[in-house]
């Protein structure tokens, strides 16, 4: 509860978890509701547009932004789980429309209202520990746009950190980049392979059961180069965890 | 002083930076008024601060490969410049022409020792001076201010007779100087510059942090190449 | 020294020589951790000062770099120094060229300059005559192996000690044993030598100071200091944007710069020099010439891409990029790696030759966070990927039609959900054990080091509506 009503927000599922991780979606709605959110899930939503705006493709981008613009325009306030998409948001749709006074005001008002997962749980909900139970050594992936362009670092560890019963590592190094990049991956394939690599080392060594992470496309990325190399390191979603439990979909 | 000769076409040269600057919309970065302001630490100090400093200075000294002596009289100074001769086995040094050195009457302590003692300059031409000054062994500079935050030494060649060959060339390098020119780190040394030179800098001045090193073969830290490898510090009480 | 026109062909060979990625790794990996031990003793909050500090003070000279120019040329002049104003690559060696002639020079000592590298200054020099050498230790060893450096701040990086005794032991008549001692100690004995036959020296130039006329040298080795004092003819090549208004926005430079390069508090030997020796003195230079070179740098002034010209060249980028550290310096194919490389070498040389490197990096925001003067690099990225696209209309067909696609059909959530559907339903050929077990490229590069999950049997969209049944209004 927030105040005596429950907190209104509607759901961003990103169109990665939509096509490919709906067990995270599920989770992500299950904890936000049991921490008194009232979440609805505008059916017009598609994607944030990150992989246009990557490549440069700004006009193409800006087609699907304003749509997203539009669906959400009646939303008090927007959860996101994915720090990419969130910093895509932010920092790239007031870049898309930095030319248009109309779009560029309604880009800052959606940017205004819109929150990653863990930041909204820690920031706007007030909480720390959803009170979930996972007993498991645990260490986490601090992905790139969340953590320097987004600028949420602490928000998912401590949510993780209070789950009972679980043993989190820290992991070496946990804020260089896993080698996903977008269309990097497929375009220079052997760079970040090699990028990879070094990330799926550094989780090895911390010995950890479970790796965490707040971006699908990085755990995806990871998660396919652990089970390429037989590695029995399960992958799960901040939101799989603080769910207490892990998804279909996981490695 | 000749003016200098200027080559290539300044007109075009300048038009087109001229042409390409902008001014954005919310005008052009300003000046930053007091670039130092707050990053570096400020103050004047007594002489029991400037004994800290001489803590703080030998640690830095020391970690950067060199060797610190807080010298408390004239017979420590001369023993401890005869155990660097010894150390070193040092036949023939260079010394700065400096009115604090040469108040240290440096001669006298060379005379009993296997070293000889060169005051600058050592030749007036430089096809003589050169093979001469290449030759020394070690030299021996007065620290006209010394930063204790970074274990740095300041040496503006504010004469002819402090040149920068002296700290240049040789293998050892002896700087010596006394508590009084022990500061914190660079806004008293801008301060001190201002007010000696302006913007009419010594040709050379040079900040030494200790011993020359490389790091250039598979990162690891060797010291001394090209520039010296022993680098003493000799710190004397101000009040001495 | 002919280089590989294609990017990708240049980072495969990377990917295979093992030998060099291991230097890289252990370089890069050495680099960056010293600079976090320094960040971390001066405070992140005070780090941050710094930071803003510094990108401000470069900014305003940025924008105001014709006043500052004017400024320092002037007092150059007016101190008895020559100044050369190069607005290409050419006009800088040709001047340098004919000073050697004039003076006769045999013997010239060189110590680290970038902008040298940018205009092949010693192929020209030894063309007619002049034996070049390079004073900085890795600067020397690449020179003797007759390469390109690899990094702004050990240019020799990708090479082990094996390496470089092989090249030593060319030129010396002695065996040098490979113990990294003996090979510091050779090249002290042999550089030393040089420097004391020098008919000119040529130094870069860290920062020039627009009041004083006073250009500043950074070494940890020593050798720049020892070529100003020594050089009866002394010679900058100077980039016009390493300039600063005065001694106190140097010192919030140095105090940056080797931080952020190597983790030192400063470089061991900060010079400032004004050039020309006063009459009463005997050493230092007879003659100081000061060249100033555009090269495509005017070109930036007034773009999105002016901010570049903030760079200190202090190689943090470099060690915080995971694509250099993955593929080391060579595979740019400029003078300028890694992420200021990646930015650089397109604007500076073209987006045709060095577009590629603008996809060179996974977007990560490390180098931004790295840079002391705050250059918004991967920002820079972005733009140039849109420049290439949306300016230049020469991105690839195949992409141009795919965003199309993609726009049309996200745009639209009926088409979207039909989309993915179809790609559902259509997929079973490419499958294995639910995953996706091969298909045309890009899946097929993807799937070359990974995994990649088949789409499931449900969307997140078709089981939304399960998940409100039975909730209550």
């Amino acid at each position: 509860m927030y105040g005596g009503v429950n907190l209104k927000a509607s759901l961003f599922v990103t169109c990665i978890a939509d096509m490919m991780y709906a067990d995270v979606g599920k989770s992500v709605v299950q904890v936000l509701r049991r921490n008194g959110v009232e979440l609805d899930f505008p059916e017009g939503q598609t994607c944030c547009g990150q992989p246009a705006f990557s490549s440069g493709y700004y006009k193409e981008t800006a087609i699907v932004a304003k749509k997203m613009i539009e669906v959400f325009e009646n939303s008090e306030k927007v959860v996101i789980p994915s720090g990419s998409c969130a910093a895509m948001i932010h920092h790239g749709y007031p870049i898309l429309f930095e030319n248009d006074p109309k779009w560029k005001k309604r880009a800052e008002e959606f940017v205004a209202k819109t929150y990653e997962f863990s930041q909204f749980i820690v920031d706007i909900l007030g909480i720390t520990d959803v009170g979930a139970t996972f007993n498991k050594k645990v260490t986490y992936h601090s992905s790139c746009h969340m953590s320097r362009i987004l600028g949420v670092e602490e928000q998912p560890k401590i949510l993780l950190k209070n789950v009972k019963g679980i043993d989190f590592v820290e992991l070496p190094f946990a804020y260089d980049c896993c080698g996903f990049g977008g269309t990097f991956s497929m375009k220079m394939a052997d760079i970040s392979g090699a990028i990879v690599e070094e990330k799926v080392d550094n989780i090895i060594s911390t010995g950890a059961e479970v790796l965490a992470g707040s971006d699908l496309t990085c755990l995806m990325n990871i998660g396919g180069r652990l089970s390429r190399r037989g590695i029995p390191i399960k992958v799960m979603h901040l939101a799989q965890v603080l769910d207490q439990g892990g998804g279909k979909n996981a490695y | 002083m000749a003016q200098g000769v200027l080559t290539g076409n300044r007109e075009a040269f300048f038009s087109t930076i001229r042409q390409n600057i902008k001014t954005p919309p919310g005008g052009k970065a300003p000046r930053v008024e007091n670039p130092m302001n707050g990053l570096f630490t400020q103050r004047e100090t007594n002489a029991q601060e400037r004994r800290e400093l001489r803590e703080r200075f030998i640690h830095e000294w020391t970690t950067l490969g060199g060797k610190a002596f807080s010298i408390k009289n004239r017979t420590e100074l001369g023993q401890t410049i005869k155990q660097i001769i010894q150390e070193r086995q040092l036949q023939r040094v260079m010394r700065w022409d400096h009115p604090e050195l040469e108040k240290l009457k440096l001669e006298d302590i060379f005379s009993d020792t296997q070293a000889s003692l060169s005051r600058w300059p050592l030749e007036k031409n430089y096809s003589d001076w050169i093979g001469k000054a290449a030759a020394m062994e070690a030299g021996i500079v007065w620290g006209d201010m010394v930063m204790a935050e970074t274990g740095t030494l300041v040496l503006p060649a504010a004469s002819p007779g402090q040149p920068a060959s002296i700290s240049v060339l040789p293998l050892t390098l002896i700087a010596i100087f006394t508590t009084a020119q022990l500061v914190d780190g660079f806004s008293a040394v801008v301060k001190s510059f201002k007010e000696r030179f302006g913007t009419d800098l010594p040709t050379t001045t040079t900040f030494i942090s200790g011993p020359s090193r490389t790091t250039d073969i598979e990162m690891v830290l060797t010291i001394g190449v090209h520039g010296s490898r022993f680098v003493y510090a000799l710190i004397l009480d101000e009040e001495t | 020294m002919h280089i590989e026109p294609s990017f990708r062909k240049r980072y495969h060979k990377a990917l295979s020589d093992t030998a060099m990625l291991k230097a890289v790794k252990n370089g890069t990996g050495r680099l960056r951790g010293q600079r976090a031990t320094a960040v971390e003793a001066v405070g992140a909050e005070r780090w941050m000062e710094f930071r803003n500090r510094a990108e401000a003070i470069r900014m305003h000279v940025i924008q105001h770099l014709d006043q500052y120019l004017e400024q320092l040329i002037d007092n150059v002049l007016k101190k008895g120094g020559h100044v050369c104003l190069a607005k290409t690559g050419e006009e800088a060696v040709q001047y340098i060229s004919e000073l050697a002639k004039k003076k006769n020079a045999k013997s010239i000592l060189k110590s680290k300059s970038m902008v040298s590298e940018e205009i092949h200054l010693n192929p020209a020099l030894e063309k007619q005559g002049c034996k070049v050498i390079e004073s900085d230790l890795g600067e020397w060893i690449i020179q003797l192996a007759g390469e390109t450096p690899s990094h702004i701040i050990a240019p020799a990086m990708h090479k082990n000690r094996f390496q470089v005794a092989d090249l030593f032991n060319a030129v010396s008549e002695e065996k040098i044993p490979t113990e990294i001692a003996d090979l510091c100690g050779y090249a002290r004995k042999y550089l030393r030598e040089k420097f004391l036959g020098i008919d000119i020296g040529i130094t870069g130039c860290n920062f020039a100071l627009a009041d004083s006329g006073a250009i500043t040298l950074c070494t940890n080795e020593g050798n720049a200091r020892i070529i100003s004092a020594l050089s009866p003819t002394l010679v900058t090549i100077m980039g016009m944007e390493r300039i600063l208004p005065g001694l106190e926005e140097l010192t919030v430079m140095l105090s940056l710069l080797a931080r952020s390069a190597t983790g030192q508090k400063l470089t061991v030997y900060n010079t400032l020099s004004t050039g020309v020796r006063k009459e009463e003195e005997l050493d230092g230079p007879q003659e100081f010439h000061l060249v100033i070179v555009d090269n495509g740098r005017s070109r930036q002034l007034g773009t999105k891409y002016e901010k570049i010209l903030n760079c200190i060249r202090c190689g943090s980028c470099l060690n915080a990029c995971p694509v250099y550290r993955n593929i080391g310096g060579h595979a740019y194919g400029w003078v300028y790696p890694g992420p200021i490389g990646a930015v650089l070498s397109p604007l500076y040389q073209g987006m045709d030759k060095y577009g590629e490197l603008a996809y060179a990096t996974t977007l990560c925001g490390a180098c931004t966070f790295a840079c002391p003067v705050k250059i918004p690099l991967h920002d820079m990225l972005y733009a140039l990927r849109n420049d290439k696209v949306e300016l230049e209309k020469t991105g690839e067909l195949a992409e141009d039609i795919a965003y199309k696609g993609w726009s049309a059909t996200f745009a639209s959530m009926s088409r979207y959900r039909f989309s993915i559907r179809m790609a559902r339903r259509f997929q079973f050929p490419l499958v294995k054990a639910e995953k996706i077990a091969f298909g045309p490229p890009p899946i097929s590069d993807w799937l070359k080091h990974r995994d990649m999950p088949a789409l499931p049997n449900k969307f997140f969209h078709e089981i939304w509506p399960e998940m409100n049944k039975d909730r209550k209004e």
